[in-house]
């Protein structure tokens, strides 16, 4: 079980219009079924963390999404073009980087980024504007005339992302693009990324550091052997699956914490009570509100501090990413 | 070509030749090129000069000699390196992850193929540029007129875009750049060593009989239409090769029927017009190809039960063993190409199974290109599909009949009888009009010297308006 506070992100309004929608989508690779009947609506604006163990099927929901490969069943809309009927329309609609793209050999970063603006078929004039603009968002100005090849990985992905960006396509389909970033690096593509979302990019991004994804994310769609285990605002994806997550709270008391610990066994409420060195861990029943929410957490401190113990901290376990990533999903192998 | 076609992959040629032309590699082949022209060039003169008595009989047979070795020097190069080109040109994309990036561009597959297919011609063209000079050569001493160049140069273009192409095949298909590699020169050893070498080992035969100049002229456009059967063929499957699974086979239907009808439609024109000395000839030749076209056609969108199953072998290939597909493709296809063609050639003194032999290879690479992919996208369950042992038997039947009826020459051939003319112009040269035989020195009143420096002068010309174009932005290393 998690022990990461991370607070939960603000959730996406409701009613906004959809960017990326897919409707029963299933896609067999002989007898492994990667996709099973795949349905999910992702609202315009939003940044979707797109979350599964290996092998869950993230990259084919995304290379379906993009075009690249095809569904046997199923229907895929984005920006409300449908992708298997219009194809040429579509492409303009999004922008695609993948786990791991190389870069071109015997091209300048410029020439690189300008010749994907000329594919999406932006005249000369407009695919140098197009292509300055792109890595000026990707944080990339200061290396226009260098080798792209001889960027850092760090550099490579922002590049990618400038590729990706720079016919200025609404949505945005990301696949692991944190893989084998450093830190330094990792912080400034979340940074890049938070700055595409305030631009009213649409944005789904797979990824399986959670911690990362948590601190940006609206929404979770959740793949287990092919199929959705959980989609929506997180908040929802929350409150949906909380009851089947043990909430637990960390109290630290002064002095002996042995009146404290049978104190909180004596409560309704307390399931459990784990006595570690410096603190207490209390694992709560399911109550009235929330597990673990505030109420419980308001009556476990008014019992202790009424009871004279002096309370030095109080810490809960919010819910997160991690946390209902590990309680929505079983770990079986695909 | 319209201009929305072109803009249409133009950037990825662009890209292409921006990359290709800042690489050594051209300026290199460039470099040997010209040198093993000229060092053939040279080599010929030596040799007559010092074995021969050619040069006693004039300065036009010499300059004839010197044709062929430039060419033959020339062409031995293209099969080396041309493929080189292509070979790794979609793998590359592929192992470096960049293909999808392209395919989520509004570049459809056929625009990335073209757009390789036409950087590697304009680089392929810069080479074969550099063997101007030498054949200057021949064309001074004489024997050989401008429209044998122009003529010679146009199949050796045709050749260069067949090698391309088979690159591009070969890379569309290949995972790794290694694999795309072994299987470009593979297929381009399996097309060019069952052809070239027989027709080498008849270029004395070709010199016994001689031919009118309307024959060559007819053998001239049957191989440029086989060359371009190869060409769309490779390139179609390339296209193919890198396009995303499709459930729905009717793009890929009317691209098949497209080609079958084009390229069949193409060889009729070329026969007819070219062979046919009256209207009745004419309207024969082209009913004998529609048949040939709607035969094919209606076998392959047939859906019910065909009289003859004929799809024996793709069965193997599809539901068996790749390898044992694949061997009884190729053996089937040559035992049975082999036998009707036999009675056919029976005048020519060139061993007929080795003859026919070969002509069955050239649709086999065709059909077997198109087969590739083309088929795995159709959910044909039964008739004629390409790549089938009856598909080359078919060609066979086809064009021999035809060509004998038009021309009335039974020894008359299609590929052989153009390889020939290819690998060594001097046949050509033998049956042309005296009229049409440059004398020396040539035009202008040109020296040799002059001749060199002017070729020398206009490949500078090239490759400066090149590197202005695509070299001026070269990424420098930090």
């Amino acid at each position: 079980m998690t022990t990461e506070t991370a607070p939960l992100p603000i959730p996406a309004p409701a009613s906004r219009a959809s960017a990326i929608r897919a409707q029963g989508l299933s896609r067999r690779f002989g007898r492994v079924a990667a996709l099973q009947n795949v349905s999910f609506d992702i609202p315009a604006g939003s940044i979707c963390g797109l979350i599964g163990p290996n092998g869950a099927g993230k990259t084919t929901l995304l290379r379906i999404l993009a075009g690249l490969d095809e569904p046997d069943e199923g229907l895929r809309f984005i920006d409300n073009v449908d992708v298997a009927a219009r194809r040429d329309e579509v492409r303009s609609r999004f922008g695609y980087v993948p786990d791991y793209a190389g870069l071109y050999e015997g091209l300048t970063v410029f020439e690189m980024v300008r010749f994907f603006a000329s594919a999406q078929g932006l005249s000369r004039d407009r695919a140098e504007v197009a292509a300055t603009r792109a890595l000026t968002q990707a944080g990339l100005s200061a290396v226009l005339d260098r080798p792209a090849n001889a960027l850092s990985k760090g550099m490579s992905q922002r590049a990618c992302v400038a590729c990706a960006l720079v016919h200025d396509p609404p949505v945005l389909f990301l696949d692991e693009p944190a893989a084998g970033l450093d830190p330094r690096a990792r912080i400034e593509l979340r940074e890049l990324l938070k700055d595409l979302r305030r631009a009213g990019k649409t944005i789904l991004i797979s990824s399986h550091i959670l911690s990362e994804l948590s601190d940006m994310v609206d929404r979770v769609l959740i793949l287990e052997r092919g199929v959705v285990k959980a989609s929506g605002a997180v908040d929802a994806a929350w409150a949906d699956n909380a009851k089947r997550v043990e909430a637990r709270v960390r109290i630290e008391v002064m002095g002996d914490g042995g009146p404290a610990e049978v104190l909180l066994r004596s409560l309704p409420l307390v399931q459990s009570v784990i006595r570690e060195a410096e603190f207490l861990e209390v694992v709560l029943r399911e109550g009235d509100g929330l597990t673990g929410g505030p109420a419980q957490v308001a009556e476990l401190v008014k019992t202790l501090v009424e009871a004279d113990v002096q309370v030095c901290a109080v810490i809960p376990h919010r819910p997160n990413l991690e946390a209902l990533f590990m309680t929505v999903t079983k770990g079986e192998l695909q | 070509m319209s201009t929305a076609a072109w803009s249409s992959f133009a950037p990825l040629a662009e890209r292409e030749m921006l990359v290709g032309l800042r690489k050594r590699r051209t300026a290199i082949t460039q470099f040997i090129t010209l040198v093993i022209t000229s060092i053939a060039a040279v080599g010929v003169a030596a040799a007559n000069h010092a074995f021969s008595d050619v040069l006693k009989q004039g300065p036009d047979p010499f300059g004839r000699e010197m044709f062929v070795a430039v060419l033959t020097a020339l062409s031995g190069l293209l099969i080396l390196t041309a493929p080189a080109l292509t070979a790794t040109s979609i793998s590359e994309e592929r192992e470096r992850r960049t293909l999808d990036l392209l395919l989520c561009t509004r570049l459809r597959p056929g625009d990335i193929v073209l757009g390789k297919f036409t950087s590697g011609m304009v680089q392929g063209l810069m080479v074969v540029a550099a063997s101007v000079p030498a054949a200057c050569f021949s064309w001074l001493y004489g024997g050989v007129a401008l429209w044998h160049l122009v003529v010679a140069y146009a199949a050796v273009a045709l050749l260069l875009a067949m090698l391309l192409a088979a690159g591009l095949f070969g890379s569309a298909r290949a995972t790794l750049s290694k694999a795309a590699i072994s299987s470009t020169y593979g297929v381009n050893l399996a097309l060019m060593l069952p052809i070239g070498l027989p027709a080498l080992g008849g270029i004395g035969v070709a010199y016994a009989t001689g031919k009118a100049p309307m024959e060559v002229a007819a053998s001239l456009a049957l191989g440029s239409v086989v060359m371009l059967w190869c060409t769309s063929a490779a390139l179609l499957a390339s296209v193919t090769g890198i396009s995303p699974a499709s459930h729905d086979p009717a793009p890929a239907a009317r691209k098949n029927l497209l080609f079958i009808v084009t390229t069949g439609m193409l060889a009729a024109g070329l026969v007819g017009g070219l062979e046919s000395t009256n209207l009745t000839q004419l309207t024969v030749s082209l009913l004998l190809a529609l048949a040939f076209v709607l035969t094919v056609a209606s076998l392959i969108f047939a859906t019910e039960d065909p009289p003859v199953r004929t799809d024996v072998a793709a069965s193997v290939l599809w539901r068996g063993n790749p390898l044992v597909g694949v061997l009884f493709y190729v053996g089937a296809t040559v035992v049975a190409a082999t036998a009707v063609p036999s009675l056919a050639l029976r005048n020519l003194d060139v061993k007929p199974v080795t003859m026919s032999g070969c002509m069955a290879l050239v649709p086999f690479f065709a059909s077997c290109a198109g087969v590739a992919s083309l088929t795995r996208l159709l959910p044909i369950r039964r008739g004629l599909r390409q790549g089938v042992a009856l598909a080359g038997l078919m060609f066979v039947l086809f064009i021999p009949p035809v060509l004998a009826f038009i021309t009335g020459h039974q020894n008359l051939t299609a590929a052989p009888s153009f390889m020939l003319l290819w690998l060594h112009p001097g046949v050509m040269l033998d049956q042309a009009s005296p009229s049409t035989v440059s004398p020396t020195p040539g035009p202008f009143g040109l020296s040799i010297p002059t001749a060199f420096m002017l070729g020398h002068l206009a490949i500078a010309a090239v490759t400066l308006v090149m590197s202005q174009r695509f070299g001026t932005r070269s990424p420098r290393a930090e």
